[in-house]
């Protein structure tokens, strides 16, 4: 058994299908890209699996996480399991973060939650190091309006692992970032990302494949192609996969 | 002459009362048709100097000299009417209250007629339909179409974009990359193209200027800079950007 085993996932908001007939696996220390354009059903895909869909959100199909079925669990066990087992890493740490908080207060309330779990001590300061955060008693008492892109990333990664979650689902993690921190958050990403699941959204290509070996392609709410991702690159068999590579490519 | 050229521009802003030198030395020159890219990391300096350029910033020192004149000492109006801007995001950029056919007459003062809407539409492969709709109604590429329309109805000598498509889904980035490069082409317009992505100057420009710390570290052809760079900076954004 698989440790996120998706099965004919269905999303649909009134008539519209969102996600349509959807499936995969990700073995416990396993990555999957997930590639597409704006509306393929990339996000809506990995928003339904970590709970956090609207309530006009219809979803039906199966969600197994470490054996436990997620589709129609509530929203209070939901959260109890977003604590633990699975985290989200978004593309906007801006709007991740609570703006009129201290960032070290943010990081002590989900450091709180993790303590009164496993009994262990953690330190903002220690969490944030973590990270490659440099001065990380600084960082922690600014607002996150007084730090760059890549440190509320990198603040957001800290958030996202405390609790040492089996799966984590970042969600064009690196889109809001230039060219030199991208590669800095993709290299931390890399790190913090070994030895449980992964799950990561993108429409780049290149991006994808700094994390991940294994793609699926989604188009319309569809997998429309899946294999290892320098296969995929070399021989797209999808007109909406190649596409998306002599995109990659900036071959105008 | 050079349609506009900085001369040992500096821009000097103020941040919680302490003055910050955004950027410093820089010397750039803008020829008709040119098609210059200016590279380099968030919070570069980049912008800055695109604002220096189209004076919606004054310099701390230095000059900004638009065909051999000064817009420091003198007028921009000049410049104004012949420059114009295309910014990230079409959604902050565009008048929310306002039907395209008005957004785009905006920069000509006066009522537009529909004979002028249509072509200024076609120009960017919209339908005339699209004419009596509100951005809300629109999507991320058609909105940006929009804005590059009523960048160029105008006529303009000079298009400055700041990350045109950064905001755009990636199969929507090649057409709106496509469609500046040919209408600048078409016009024979100069371009100066402000991105972090350096793939995007390569394919657009014919020179580039790498921006590092306010300062403009590295200038030159794009394929000498691509292929040969000098500065350790320009090396480090080369390294870091992904490709298949």
């Amino acid at each position: 058994m698989s440790f996120l085993e998706v099965d004919d996932l269905t999303v649909r908001f009134g008539d519209t299908v969102a996600v349509d007939h959807v499936g995969f696996a990700v073995e416990d220390t396993g990555r999957l890209g997930i590639i597409g354009a704006s509306g393929s059903g990339k996000s809506v895909t990995s928003l339904a699996i970590a709970g956090l869909l609207s309530e006009t959100a219809r979803v039906t199909g199966s969600i197994r996480l470490d054996g436990q079925e997620l589709v129609g669990l509530r929203e209070r066990e939901y959260r109890e399991l977003r604590g633990s087992k699975l985290s989200m890493i978004f593309q906007e740490p801006m709007t991740a973060l609570d703006p009129t908080m201290r960032v070290g207060r943010q990081i002590a309330e989900v450091i709180a939650l993790h303590e009164r779990r496993s009994g262990k001590r953690l330190t903002v300061e220690a969490e944030l190091a973590r990270v490659g955060i440099r001065d990380p008693q600084r960082v922690g008492e600014s607002f996150p309006h007084q730090l760059s892109g890549g440190q509320r990333q990198r603040a957001l990664i800290a958030m996202a692992i405390i609790n040492r979650p089996g799966l984590v689902i970042c969600d064009e993690p690196t889109t809001a970032l230039d060219v030199l921190v991208q590669k800095q958050i993709l290299g931390l990403l890399d790190e913090v990302l070994t030895d449980r699941a992964a799950l990561f959204v993108s429409h780049d290509l290149a991006v994808v494949r700094e994390v991940c070996r294994h793609i699926i392609v989604m188009e319309h709410g569809r997998i429309v192609e899946q294999g290892d991702v320098d296969d995929v690159i070399a021989t797209p068999e999808h007109e909406y996969t190649a596409r998306l590579v002599a995109a990659a490519r900036g071959t105008l | 002459m050079s349609l506009i050229e900085i001369r040992g521009g500096a821009v000097t802003y103020t941040r919680r009362g302490v003055p910050f030198v955004a950027v410093r030395d820089v010397d750039l020159a803008v020829e008709p048709g040119d098609r210059v890219g200016i590279v380099g990391g968030s919070g570069s300096g980049k912008t800055t100097i695109a604002r220096l350029m189209l004076g919606l910033v004054r310099p701390s020192a230095g000059d900004v000299l638009f065909r051999g004149r000064s817009i420091v000492t003198g007028s921009p109006d000049e410049l104004r009417r012949s420059a114009s801007l295309v910014f990230q995001d079409p959604n902050s950029s565009l008048d929310p209250r306002m039907r395209v056919d008005r957004i785009i007459a905006e920069p000509l003062r006066r009522r537009a007629t529909p004979v002028e809407i249509e072509e200024a539409l076609a120009s960017v492969g919209l339908d005339p339909q699209h004419a009596r709709r509100f951005p809300h109604q629109l999507s991320g590429g058609q909105r940006q179409r929009v804005a590059i329309a009523r960048a160029l109805v105008a006529d303009p000598k000079l298009l400055v974009a700041d990350e045109p498509v950064s905001a755009l889904d990636v199969l929507v980035r090649g057409q709106v990359l496509r469609l500046i490069r040919d209408e600048v082409t078409s016009r024979n317009l100069a371009l100066v193209m402000i991105s972090h992505d350096l793939t995007v100057v390569r394919e657009l420009c014919n020179r580039v200027c790498v921006v590092h710390d306010g300062r403009i570290v590295e200038a030159g052809p794009v394929e000498d800079v691509f292929q040969r760079p000098r500065d350790e900076y320009t090396v480090r954004l080369l390294e870091a950007t992904l490709s298949l």
